[in-house]
């Protein structure tokens, strides 16, 4: 494998995307299972969807299309929820059912043989490609800085929106940051481990880190080792036997699961 | 607006859709007032301290708040998830959060020892690194308390912060209330109608409409009768009454009672 890492920029990519995606993964998966923006988060995953059949039909990278999508549906969810009083469950229903729709209509619209789109359901991380590993770069960044700088305005924010407004700081302006921020997030993760599994890779590893930790930011640095810690082994496992690598991520993050809850239970019993 | 008053409602009515919740409510919080509501459950009382909040809109009316000063919350339910990953000493400190700078905000030593001389007065001070899911009902509502008198508002609504509190609790709470009353607009929500009249300077009995406000010596009695629903000497007249047909049958019904 470290051999493989040298010799092929391939792999290097792959590293180095497993490396950014559990930075966005420890930091964004902890907020949206700490704020109970979990299937907000599948809604707008699939919504984007819709966006990568665009770019597949309108012959532009899918990945920007992708976050279009992806972050309309994002600023769109919450404005539309507020004016029309609509049950956040059932909006976020429609968006996942007409991004998917919009998403198969698209591609069958595009010309020729369709494309290949397993590696948007079930990622490929060996074929990620240098505009990927600087978009998430980029993301990885904004991610550390906003949430470093302003840490206890996120926690309050996170933890009780309503007292927030009381004490008459702009809470629009947060929410308007974080979904966006959540839906650059999903859409770079599709690449990792597919449309499919993103939302798993969010919240498995921050359900670990909770078994042990009830403070907010060593959530997210745990959340962070863990992700990088299965992603890794992930990559190295498909690699060698040659299996789907996003797969093998979720499934290791699921047999670490239930191994820490029973260590937890043993230990703390 | 006239700098003596802090709070001004003018004709104020609130509905959730068809559900009147507040009609008609007019009246004014002097400077420095320390004023109890009082009205029945579902009389509107909470609705009443959201739209000074700005947290449900006016139906009619207009509500004005001395805009020199800060107003602090205390919420009658909690809004936030109980789970989440955050200790009782941050709680109280962040009632502290948009008064100074927003990026890289450090807690000082002085922010810090005001917390924990607040949290000491409640007796939560033993609390301060628990996860905020772990305390009982009665500690939560007090570290809200905390929350909201860190920041030294000058205007301070509390719906029913005493709700599940012991009566040693409830007590010392109120004294830190009428302290504070010196230089704080103190607007309390509580259901303590025996205890409330020895801290208020004046009440209002909102059912719906404002059927009472006042601040004189009668106030006590007036909110009573409301409360119970029938005048005072009635009240006392019928206590009476039991007391002679008690005397008359020979307490022949307590005898078999054997508490
Ligand atoms: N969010 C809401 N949606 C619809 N109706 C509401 C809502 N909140 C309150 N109400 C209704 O408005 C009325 C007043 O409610 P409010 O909570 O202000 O009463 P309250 O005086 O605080 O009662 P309590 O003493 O029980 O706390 C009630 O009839 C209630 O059913
Ligand atoms: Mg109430």
């Amino acid at each position: 494998m470290i051999n493989a890492i040298f010799k092929y920029s391939f792999m290097q990519n792959a590293v180095l995307a497993a490396v950014m995606a559990s930075v966005i993964c420890g930091i964004i998966g902890t907020i949206i299972v700490e704020k109970k923006l979990v299937s907000m988060s599948g809604g707008i995953a699939h919504s984007s969807f819709g966006g990568i059949g665009l770019g597949y039909l309108l012959n532009v990278p899918p990945i920007l299309t992708g976050m279009l999508f992806a972050i309309l549906a994002s600023i769109s969810l919450p404005m539309i929820k507020r004016k029309t009083d609509t049950n956040a469950d059932t909006l976020i229903g429609v968006f996942w059912a007409t991004g998917m729709a919009l998403g198969i209509l698209f591609i069958g619209l595009t010309p020729g043989y369709p494309p290949d789109m397993t590696s948007y359901l079930f990622g490929d991380i060996l074929t990620v490609s240098s505009l990927y590993l600087v978009l998430m770069g980029i993301l990885g960044v904004i991610l550390v800085v906003l949430l470093t700088s302003m840490f206890k305005y996120w926690r309050i924010y996170l933890f009780d929106e309503a007292y927030m407004k009381v004490l008459k700081i702009n809470v629009n302006w947060f929410e308007k940051i974080l979904y966006i921020m959540i839906a650059m997030s999903i859409v770079l993760l599709i690449k990792v481990v597919g449309m499919i599994l993103a939302i798993a890779l969010l919240t498995i590893p921050p359900a670990i880190a909770k078994l042990y930790s009830k403070n907010l930011g060593r959530l997210m640095i745990t959340s962070t080792v863990i992700s990088l810690g299965i992603s890794l082994l992930g990559l190295t496992l498909s690699y060698y036997f040659n299996i789907p690598s996003g797969a093998t991520i979720i499934l290791l993050a699921a047999v670490l699961y239930m191994i820490s809850y029973y260590i937890k239970k043993i230990l703390f019993k | 607006m006239d700098s003596q008053y802090d709070l001004r409602l003018e004709n104020v009515s609130v509905y959730y859709g068809s559900v009147k919740a507040l009609e008609d409510i007019t009246f004014e919080v002097k400077n420095n007032d320390f004023i109890g509501i009082i009205g029945p459950n579902g009389g509107g009382k909470s609705t009443l301290i959201k739209a000074l909040l700005g947290q449900v809109p006016l139906n009619s009316g207009k509500i004005s708040i001395n805009p020199e000063k800060t107003i602090g919350y205390v919420p009658q339910f909690a809004e936030f998830d109980q789970s989440f990953p955050i200790c009782v000493e941050e709680v109280v400190l962040s009632g502290l959060i948009g008064q100074k700078k927003v990026f890289f905000k450090k807690y000082n030593k002085e922010d810090i020892d005001t917390a924990y001389c607040l949290m000491k007065k409640l007796g939560i001070l033993e609390l301060k690194e628990k996860q905020i899911g772990e305390l009982s009902g009665g500690q939560l509502q007090k570290v809200l308390v905390a929350r909201a008198l860190i920041s030294n508002p000058g205007i301070l609504l509390l719906d029913e912060p005493t709700a599940s509190l012991d009566v040693q609790v409830k007590k010392e709470i109120y004294e830190i209330l009428k302290n504070v009353s010196n230089e704080v607009t103190v607007l309390i929500i509580t259901h303590d109608i025996a205890e409330i009249f020895s801290y208020v300077k004046s009440v209002a009995y909102i059912n719906k409409n404002l059927h009472y406000h006042g601040s004189d010596s009668k106030m006590r009695k007036n909110v009573l009768e409301l409360t119970t629903g029938c005048p005072i000497e009635d009240l006392v007249r019928k206590e009476e009454e039991l007391m002679e047909d008690f005397i008359k049958t020979g307490d022949k019904y307590h005898d078999q009672c054997h508490f």
